[in-house]
Formats: C-alpha cells, structure tokens, sequence
C-alpha cells in the first residue's frame, strides 16, 4: 500500500514548519513523507535519490529563491508536482509568482484535506506524464 | 575653538580700526589742526581700544558672548560722544554701530540680541540727536572740514559694503544649516524605513513561522484523536505548545527591541541598566540619578547608548565597557566607551550607524562626540540639554502617562 502513496518533499529552511509538515503527511491516507529539506541544494540530492512525487517549496528558502529551484525542478525530464508555499498571503508575493506554472498555497491554509484536493488537481497530470 | 572664529576675527578688526583712527587723529593734531577736541577724540577712542583689548581676551577664551557686549557696548558708547563733537560723521559711525548689531546676530540669544538691538537704538537716537548739533567750533574749520568730507566719503561706502557682507555670510551660514538639516531628516527617516523593514522580517521569521508551524499541528492532532491514537495526538500538542511559546519569547523580544518598557516606567537608568546586564563584555556602571525627559529625548539617548554598546561588543569583544549616565538640572551626559581595539575614524567605510547616533542625539538637541584610536578604544559621548525641553508640552514633573497594557 505504502508505495502507492504520493511521496512528498518537503523544502524549507524554517524547521518548525518541515515538521508540522512531516506529522501532517504521516496521518494523510495517500500520502508518504520521503524526505525534508532546509534548502534548493539538499532538496536537488532528494529529488534525484527518492521517489518524490510532490515538492512544498517555501518561496523565501533562506537567501535563495524558492522560485529558482521551482524552475530546476520543472526542467527535469520527469519533472515531480510543484507547489509553492509561504507565511505571506498571496497577494504579499510577487504578482507573476504563478507565472512558471506552479500553483501557490499558504502555509496557514495547508491541511489533510488541501492537500488531498490538491493532488487531485495536479498530479494525475504529472503521473501519466511520467507513465 | 577654531582658528578663524569670526568673532575674534571682527573684536580685532575693531581694536584695528580704533589703533588706525588714534594715529590718524594724532597725525592730524601734529600736523594741521591744533584743538584740544581732537586729543579729547582720541581719548576717546583709546578707551574703546582698551576695552576691544579685553574683548580680544574673552574671545580668544572662547567667551564669546562677552566679547561681542564688550565690542558692541563700547562702539553704542563712543558713537553719540564722537558725533556730538564732529556731527558731519554721523553716517559712518551710524553703520559701524549697526556692523556691531549685525555681527551679534549669531553670538548673542535671542534675549541678549533683543537687549543689543535696544541699547543700538538708543545710542542711535542720541547719535542723531548729536548729528544735529553744530559740534566744536575749533573744528569747523576748512582743513579740518576737508579731512572730514575725506573720511565719510571713504566709510561710507566701505562699512555699508561690509555689514552687507556680513549679512550675506549670514545668509550663507543659515543655507548651509537648513542642507544639514534636510540630509539629516532624511537620513532619519531611511534608518527607520530600514528599521521598520528589518521588524517585519524579525516577525515573518520569528513568531509568524511558529504560529504557522503550530496552526498546521492542529487539524493533524484533530485527526490522531479522531483516530484514538491519543498518545501521538498528545506528543504533538506538548510541540505546538513549544511553539506557542517560542512565538510568545518572539514577539516579547521584540517588543522589547522596539521600546523597552522599563524606559518608559522607570527612565533612562534603569534601563540602561537592564541592556547592560545582557552584555558579556565586563563592564564599568555609572549611572547616575537623572531627570525624566520627553520621551523622544529619552529614546534617542537609550538607542545612542544601546548602538554604542552593540558595536563594542561586536568589534572589542574582549574588552572592558565603561557606562557611564549622569546629569543635573542643566543637562544629561552620556559615555560608552571600551579600552578594546579602536578604529580609525577617517577611515571607516560604513558609518551610517554612527551618523544615524549623530542624528538621533542632534534632533533631540544634544551634541555626540566619537573619538577612537586603532589599538587605544572607543569613547561615544554625548550631552542632551535639558533647558527648554522641560517646558515642553508634557508640564507637570515632566512624566507621561504611561500606556501599558495591564497584563
């Protein structure tokens, strides 16, 4: 059952937040947690060692970009779901956020059940691209 | 005391000018016109030489006010005796008393200038009353009228042409303060756009990022109760309370840094006393019993002396700090200094920080010295006056209301 389950990454530099991920996708039926990282680095060694379905990137990752490891994910061959997430609401980003394709959450609004809609929106098209 | 300081300047170009006048009066005396009034004139001016002799010594003490009373008074003093007895040099020595008035322009306080201006006008009115007299009669004479019609046609254009000189630098000098001014407004106001900018992000990644963290715990645990797993429900309760907490510290420290409430309760000592504690440098504590202040006195002090301590012990961590608060009815004195490794302050790169002291202490109409030496310390100094602030709005013993909220 458990390798059916989507595999999420969680990127963020605030450790607070990577485990409240973390404990949320542990009791989410669906989903599996494969790994956290604090930065666009160690989160590009993840992507390439795991079987990561689902990326929560913080857009403000520390001194870079969350964006900038949005677009090297989205350039891979089979690339994973994107999502990028922040403490500020939406519209305290910058206007073209969604402008790479990548669709943005708030973190406050994150949840079992945002992210199960999410998935549903996002990744079948992601996974018959990679099948 | 600068070398040039205009005021010993004008005090010598007076004792110039009454010396010139003596051996101008004795030439004529020897020369062409025997009359006693003449010995009398330079009697005269010798005593307003000796008294510009005094001033020239108070001026170089740096007592400047005195000097300029001294220069003043003894020119409104000699104008309507020297007139009553020569009437034609009326117009000459009426602007020699107004080049006085108009160098104690920025000498003088404004009640001191008032007192100057009264004291012109009277003397001006008994010069001219002087003016309308026919004067001593041994000088009415053809050389002696010569000589005269000589002289006013030479001052008078010359002394117009200096007072408007003196005006002008005036002017000059009121320009130069009001640019000052404006490139220190607006210095002000970026640091505390900085500030604000630097809070905002103090909050996002302090308190917001726990609360988040802790909002996000929530409909997990709902979930674990809702499937009786309540030991796991139980261990992520006991972390959204450490991060309740932690967001609690935050947003306390910050509030803190933004006015610390003991200033506004207890005053200045106390708490620079509390910042000291935080210190881990060893440090030397003065701090003496001071009056209450406006608040924005106040805070520009604390935040002055709070830099001060922050960059000693960022850039002599190993040294000793020495803090030092005193004051009396007078002024507030202030001093921060460590024996640590100094800098050299024509050299340093980035002193927006110690501008930004300069500023804050400036606009709260006190004066800041930074002396340093590289391998002999720091000392940041500064001096807030408390004549006039005390009269300020706040009235009564000078303390605020306090606003603070009762829990």
């Amino acid at each position: 059952m458990r390798g059916d389950a989507v595999g999420v990454l969680v990127v963020d530099d605030q450790e607070s937040f990577r485990d409240a991920v973390g404990a949320m996708i542990g009791i989410t039926r669906g989903f599996r947690l494969v790994g956290a990282a604090a930065s666009g680095d160690e989160a590009l060694a993840h992507v390439g060692a795991l079987d990561v379905d689902l990326v929560l990137v913080d857009v403000n990752l520390g001194e870079h970009s969350g964006l900038d490891l949005c677009r090297v994910l989205l350039a891979a061959e089979h690339p994973p779901a994107v999502l990028l997430m922040s403490a500020y609401r939406r519209e305290e980003l910058p206007a073209d956020l969604e402008s790479i394709g990548v669709p943005f959450l708030a973190k406050d609004q994150l949840s079992p059940a945002a992210l199960a809609q999410l998935w549903r929106e996002l990744g079948p098209r992601e996974r018959t691209g990679r099948g | 005391m600068r070398r040039s300081d205009p005021v010993l300047r004008a005090v010598e170009f007076n004792l110039v000018a009454a010396l010139a006048s003596i051996a101008f009066l004795g030439g004529a005396y020897a020369l062409t016109i025997r009359s006693g009034w003449i010995l009398v004139l330079m009697a005269l001016i010798a005593g307003v030489a000796v008294t510009l002799v005094g001033a020239r010594s108070h001026a170089r003490a740096g007592r400047r006010s005195r000097a300029i009373w001294l220069t003043v008074g003894a020119n409104l003093v000699a104008a309507p005796v020297v007139v009553a007895i020569v009437p034609d040099v009326l117009a000459p020595l009426v602007l020699v008393a107004l080049l006085q008035v108009v160098l104690a322009i920025d000498v003088l306080s404004e009640r001191q200038f008032a007192a100057a201006v009264g004291a012109a006008f009277v003397s001006l009115l008994l010069t001219a009353i002087a003016g309308r007299t026919q004067g001593a009669r041994s000088l009415r004479n053809d050389v002696s009228m010569t000589i005269v019609d000589v002289v006013v046609v030479a001052a008078v254009p010359a002394v117009a042409a200096l007072v408007t000189v003196l005006i002008w630098q005036h002017r000059r000098r009121l320009a130069d303060q009001a640019a000052e001014l404006r490139r220190s407004r607006s210095r002000l106001a970026t640091v505390a756009d900085r500030e604000r900018r630097r809070l905002e992000r103090d909050l996002h990644d302090g308190a917001q990022q726990q609360l988040v963290a802790a909002a996000v715990q929530v409909p997990t645990i709902r979930a674990l109760i809702g499937m009786g797993r309540a030991p796991e429900a139980d261990e992520l309760l006991d972390r959204v309370e450490q991060r309740l907490r932690g967001a609690i510290d935050d947003l306390r420290r910050l509030a803190r840094g933004l006015y610390p409430p003991v200033l506004a309760t207890r005053g200045l000592a106390d708490a620079l006393g509390e910042v000291v504690t935080t210190v881990a440098n060893p440090t030397v504590v003065r701090l003496g019993t001071v009056p209450r202040l406006p608040p924005e006195v106040e805070t520009a002090i604390y935040y002055c002396c709070l830099e001060a301590l922050q960059n000693a012990t960022k850039h002599a961590p190993a040294s000793t700090i020495t803090v030092e608060l005193a004051g009396d009815v007078t002024a507030i004195r202030f001093r921060v200094a460590d024996d640590g490794p100094g800098f050299d302050p024509t050299s340093t790169a980035d002193g927006t920080g110690l501008l930004n002291m300069a500023d804050r202490i400036d606009a709260a109409g006190g004066e800041l010295t930074v002396a340093a030496w590289p391998g002999a310390g720091t000392v940041v100094a500064g001096s807030v006056p408390v004549v006039g602030i005390g009269a300020g709005p706040r009235g009564g013993d000078g303390r605020e209301e306090l606003a603070l909220p009762s829990n």
